[in-house]
């Protein structure tokens, strides 16, 4: 009986456990930093969600009516959701506010994907304009990953501010044209339609290049000789060197072409991938909080991603000594207190309650487990090799 | 790490190749791969594959660039970043059938509702006629394509022409021609995020190939 349905999946198994792992060390990473955890709602309205997304966006909402009647969606984006509590909770006097979570976000995928529901960890900052913020917002990702063992995480910057500042002397319409290619990842008719436009040879210059300025932070210092200025990159800058002052340096690289929903993002953007020739893990960037129609006059930092990827991307985590506590001839207390002994121990343990030994054994060995105890007997057995050896503790639990 | 290069067989291999070679890429192996999918030459390997599964090697990360039609990229709506127009294997995507479905193609979408279209390209099909806003039928079909009218089962056809032989034999015209095709350049937007420096010498030399240089 399948009753999952196509573009959904259950996980279970290793997975399952890897990606709990991911949620608890990242979850508590942000906590310390004082992000308070946030639980939203799953559904979204849907007229809020088509006026706030950005376009590219907007059609892949799945909508649905709610029980009540109202126009839904299944939540598409949670940073909207962090905005819409925010705005309903505080006032901006109480800012700069933390939030951070762990949840679905829901969309028709593009192929050759074919899920529509990802399960993403992130941090919302709101109502500090400085760079603190995406340095700090950068930062605590990082040490995220690393702390899930992900020591060789990238990630790449980019600034969509850059965008309506070199593109503000362009003819009438070219600035969204080219806007929409690069988005589309459409270099070679972005470079078409620039050459064939009448912006001026200087212009064209720059913006022909721009695309193709991806590299190290060293990349900045030739953007700036470029664009004749070096004001327009100081954010950049500013990040850049601080996250190389706290040891990130060789894991930050930057892209000046990057551009990702310019409207809905308003600053400095980053992808973060597992390695140099890893996966996309997730991203985030800096916005306006007013995005939902709120009544904040400020900016928000913020990054999600994926809770599935992390797990996909960490390395293969021998699963720890797992205990089976044989309880066929015991009773349920003693068994439950030998077992909290266990607990406290912080060693993983499975309790057996099948009257025969061999059975539990057998079960043991297939499960993986790598000690199987029988408290009655005050002995464990080393799996599969058998070896026995007697066990303080048990008469603890008598 | 070599650059990955996925690289489509069947028709257009040749001209891939060409391309490849002229580029001042390695090319010798794989001139001579026989039937070996995977060619590791210097500091390229690249991955030859139906071009139809060029779009999920791209995506998969497991080709950085690769030589593709924009039929097939256009088809598969997989995300990626199109570096270069090589200018090569050109050929074009149009409506073809029998000469009195012509009539229907006056400019309007009325005459065209309801039409049953055949196409290996049943996104592409869909999006165009939805682009004139007219509601057809598509029925996808893998090879062949040009003997649905003849049998039947279908009004017309949306394909990639080249010469137009196959048409002719099968007595369809060309309608419409709706885009024109040739083989892109394109890059894992990834892998052109994480690995600029690695893939810049081989999309320049692409460049300064396809543009004479």
């Amino acid at each position: 009986m399948n009753i999952t349905p196509r573009g959904c999946r259950s996980i279970g198994g290793e997975l399952a456990l890897g990606m709990e792992e991911c949620r608890a060390t990242a979850m508590s990473m942000f906590t310390s930093y004082g992000y308070n955890p946030f639980n939203p709602s799953e559904l979204q309205l849907l007229e809020g969600m088509m006026k706030n997304l950005h376009r590219r966006r907007r059609g892949r909402v799945i909508a649905l009516n709610s029980p009540f009647g109202e126009p839904c969606c299944l939540r598409a984006d949670l940073t909207l959701s962090v905005l819409s509590y925010m705005a309903l909770h505080h006032a901006q006097e109480d800012f700069p506010l933390r939030l951070c979570y762990s949840e679905r976000v829901f969309a028709t995928p593009r192929p050759p994907r074919d899920n529509i529901e990802d399960t993403q960890v992130g941090v919302e900052l709101l109502g500090w304009e400085g760079i603190g913020s995406d340095v700090e917002v950068l930062a605590v990702l990082l040490r995220a990953l690393d702390s899930l063992g992900l020591t060789e995480s990238v990630v790449v910057l980019g600034d969509v501010s850059l965008f309506p500042a070199l593109f503000a002397d362009l003819p009438e319409g070219l600035a969204e044209k080219l806007i929409e290619l690069l988005e589309d990842g459409a270099y070679y008719e972005y470079g078409e339609a620039l050459a064939s436009s009448e912006a001026s040879e200087r212009c064209k210059k720059i913006l022909g290049e721009l695309p193709w300025l991806k590299g190290t932070h060293e990349i900045l210092s030739r953007a700036g000789r470029f664009f004749g200025s070096s004001a327009l990159l100081r954010p950049l800058h500013e990040i850049t060197a601080s996250l190389a002052a706290l040891g990130y340096g060789d894991r930050v690289r930057v892209d000046l072409g990057f551009i990702r929903d310019l409207g809905y993002y308003t600053g400095p953007v980053f992808n973060v991938y597992s390695s140099g020739r890893g996966h996309l893990l997730g991203g985030g960037g800096r916005y306006a909080a007013s995005l939902a129609d709120t009544r904040f006059s400020c900016q928000a930092v913020g990054f999600g991603v994926s809770l599935r990827e992390l797990a996909l991307s960490r390395e293969a985590r021998q699963p720890s000594p797992r205990v089976m506590i044989w309880a066929g001839h015991t009773s349920p207390d003693r068994a439950l207190a030998y077992a909290a002994s266990l607990a406290a121990a912080k060693s993983p343990f499975e309790i057996s309650w099948n009257a025969d030994d061999s059975e539990s054994k057998d079960c043991a060995i297939k499960r993986g487990c790598a000690w199987w105890v029988n408290i009655e007997g005050d002995y464990a057995l080393e799996l599969p090799s058998g070896r026995r050896a007697a066990i303080p503790g048990t008469g603890g639990a008598r | 790490m070599p650059v990955v290069i996925a690289l489509p067989t069947g028709r257009v291999r040749d001209t891939c190749l060409d391309i490849i070679e002229g580029s001042g890429m390695p090319a010798k192996k794989l001139r001579n791969a026989g039937r070996n999918l995977v060619v590791d030459d210097g500091d390229y390997r690249y991955i030859l594959g139906k071009p139809s599964d060029i779009p999920t090697l791209i995506s998969q990360g497991l080709a950085d660039l690769a030589l593709v039609g924009n039929d097939v990229t256009e088809e598969s709506e997989v995300e990626m970043a199109e570096l270069i127009d090589t200018g090569r294997g050109r050929c074009f995507m149009a409506i073809a059938g029998p000469p009195a479905v012509a009539e229907r193609f006056t400019g309007q979408p009325s005459p065209l509702m309801g039409l049953r279209v055949a196409s290996k390209y049943g996104r592409m099909a869909q999006r165009t006629f939805e682009s004139w806003g007219a509601h057809v039928k598509v029925l996808h079909l893998n090879g062949s394509v040009e003997l649905a009218p003849a049998l039947g089962l279908v009004d017309c056809i949306f394909d990639i022409v080249q010469t137009g032989n196959t048409l002719r034999a099968n007595g369809l015209v060309v309608v419409k021609r709706t885009e024109e095709v040739s083989l892109r350049l394109v890059a894992n937007p990834c892998a052109l995020q994480l690995r600029w420096e690695s893939l810049r010498d081989a999309v320049d030399s692409v460049r300064d190939f396809v543009n004479g240089g």
